[in-house]
């Protein structure tokens, strides 16, 4: 059976003034896809998530997805520096329904049962009437991700979701994010962390401006010629720019 | 007469009554949006309308207009103005801010030596005066103050969720950049409220005061809001009194009883909880 793309990627190409950070990246997401995306720093990955997610103008190109599409996403560097900021756990993870609703937007009770379903099920419901900056980075991280998945989104988008958090912690996460794709959530990650993304991930895009690579984690290995641990050295061009390989 | 008497004679005055009416609006509507603008680090944004609300009356007296009408339009497209030219020109928002501010008193300096014989009528703008509150500024501050209180309890969801994260706002459906120019114009709209009892170079601290008073002990982001307003009208109430019985410019003695509460608040948490 064919599967269904829910993100057809066409050229993109996306500029800050004259410097192109992102060059011709063709790509599909599928239903049910767990994709890792990675690069070096400056690399383009973040530009590219917010070429997707509307945040900034393409300079060429396409992106096509289905609007309907409950999404859920996750931005870089979101952790609250501010411990004044006086929003709680449940108040934030509450703002990630708003836009499934209607004007006025109201949270109603049922809509507070499901932030603290959700909040059970990252692991932090104990700490929902703290204020978000008393929380340290790995358990913000959580809060984040719950804000995230309280939609009960179909594509999940995670920009950096591992940075704050120490090994173990991936390791619990990517564990819950592959319980996730499991169930059908469709989940693109941007992470520097490929070799505990590598385990669990179904694809690896690799990009530096252009898409340079886009395999499974086993085939990104053997372009590599290296253990797939071994992680710092980033792939020589081996591919045209802008090619699809998938 | 012993204090209480006085206390109790203020309340026969009818500019009393007008004052505490209008000055009531104003502490509810500034404290309902100033968490918003505090924690979207905008702050400034109401010090600097409040000194193009300057400049504002004095085109008013100069006219011989309502003053509180030119203000109402001019700061309301001032504000928007700041947002445009600090989203889409290369200009920081706190530059924005400090250089129409700067250009206001400057316009409204001059315009005041031009027109010369408005002088004092200006200075009750500058600092408040509860006796220059008529009638018709209380109707008007009634009604921007019960617009600026709806429009908040509507939006208030959307509020927060830009206020503390906007670019996850975006990502959500929610319109950011027409709620910021929203917030912009009710900004607008409570500096103006404000101009009466306040004056128009205190104003900001009406916005900026109860808030962060009550972040000092609040926990959630709807209990900020509530204390901060609650903690607005008292101290409103007791400035204007106090104002009275001690004949001091009520815009002083509000915002000076803002600044002691917010000291006392401050120094009970960081010396004595921690």
């Amino acid at each position: 059976m064919a599967q269904s793309n829910i993100i057809t990627a066409k050229d993109v190409t996306i500029k800050y003034q004259a410097f192109t950070a992102v060059k011709e990246v063709s790509f599909t997401i599928q239903k049910g896809d767990f994709v890792a995306l990675i690069g070096p720093n400056g690399s383009g990955k973040t530009t590219l998530i917010k070429g997707l997610m509307g945040l900034l103008p393409l300079n060429g190109g396409s992106i096509h997805y289905d609007q309907t599409l409950p999404i859920g996403y996750l931005p870089q560097h979101t952790h609250s520096a501010d411990r004044a900021f006086p929003a709680t756990v449940e108040e934030v993870v509450s703002t990630g329904l708003l836009g499934s609703k209607r004007f006025p937007r109201r949270i109603t009770r049922d809509d507070m049962k499901t932030v603290n379903r959700v909040l059970d099920y990252v692991n932090v419901r104990a700490l929902r009437k703290k204020r978000i900056g008393e929380l340290s980075g790995g358990q913000q991280q959580r809060v984040f991700l719950a804000r995230a998945l309280v939609s009960n989104p179909q594509l999940l988008i995670l920009d950096e979701p591992t940075s704050a958090l120490d090994q173990a912690m991936r390791d619990h996460f990517f564990d819950f994010m592959k319980k996730l794709n499991e169930s059908g959530v469709t989940i693109v990650l941007v992470t520097h962390d490929i070799a505990t993304a590598g385990e669990y991930v179904d694809r690896v895009m690799y990009m530096d401006q252009s898409l340079i690579f886009n395999d499974s984690f086993d085939a990104f290995c053997e372009e590599q010629k290296l253990s797939p641990f071994v992680h710092t050295h980033p792939l020589k061009h081996t591919h045209d720019s802008g090619s699809e390989k998938a | 007469m012993s204090w209480w008497e006085e206390l109790l004679r203020a309340f026969n005055y009818a500019f009393v009554i007008r004052a505490i009416i209008v000055g009531v609006a104003i502490a509810v509507s500034s404290s309902m949006i100033g968490a918003f603008l505090v924690l979207k680090k905008y702050s400034m944004v109401g010090h600097g309308l409040s000194h193009v609300a300057f400049a504002a009356v004095a085109i008013g007296l100069l006219l011989n207009q309502s003053p509180l009408i030119v203000t109402a339009f001019v700061v309301t497209l001032v504000s928007v103005f700041i947002l445009q030219i600090s989203e889409r020109a290369k200009i920081h928002g706190d530059a924005a801010i400090g250089l129409t501010a700067a250009f206001s008193m400057a316009l409204g300096t001059t315009l005041a030596s031009v027109g010369g014989g408005f002088n004092v009528d200006l200075f009750s703008y500058l600092f408040g005066s509860i006796l220059t509150i008529q009638r018709i500024d209380v109707v008007l501050s009634v009604v921007l103050s019960i617009a600026v209180t709806i429009i908040v309890i509507l939006f208030y969801n959307e509020f927060v969720s830009m206020t503390y994260d906007e670019t996850f706002s975006r990502v959500s459906g929610i319109k950011t950049r027409r709620l910021n120019i929203l917030l912009a114009v009710l900004t607008g709209l409570t500096v103006v409220v404000g101009i009466r009892a306040i004056g128009t170079i205190l104003i900001s601290a009406l916005i900026i005061f109860p808030t962060i008073t009550a972040l000092q002990f609040s926990r959630g982001f709807k209990a900020t809001i509530l204390i901060a307003v609650v903690l607005s009208v008292l101290i409103v109430f007791m400035g204007l009194i106090g104002s009275f019985l001690l004949g001091l410019p009520s815009g002083s003695a509000i915002v000076l009883l803002n600044a002691i509460v917010f000291m006392f608040v401050f120094l009970y948490h960081t010396l004595i909880r921690r």
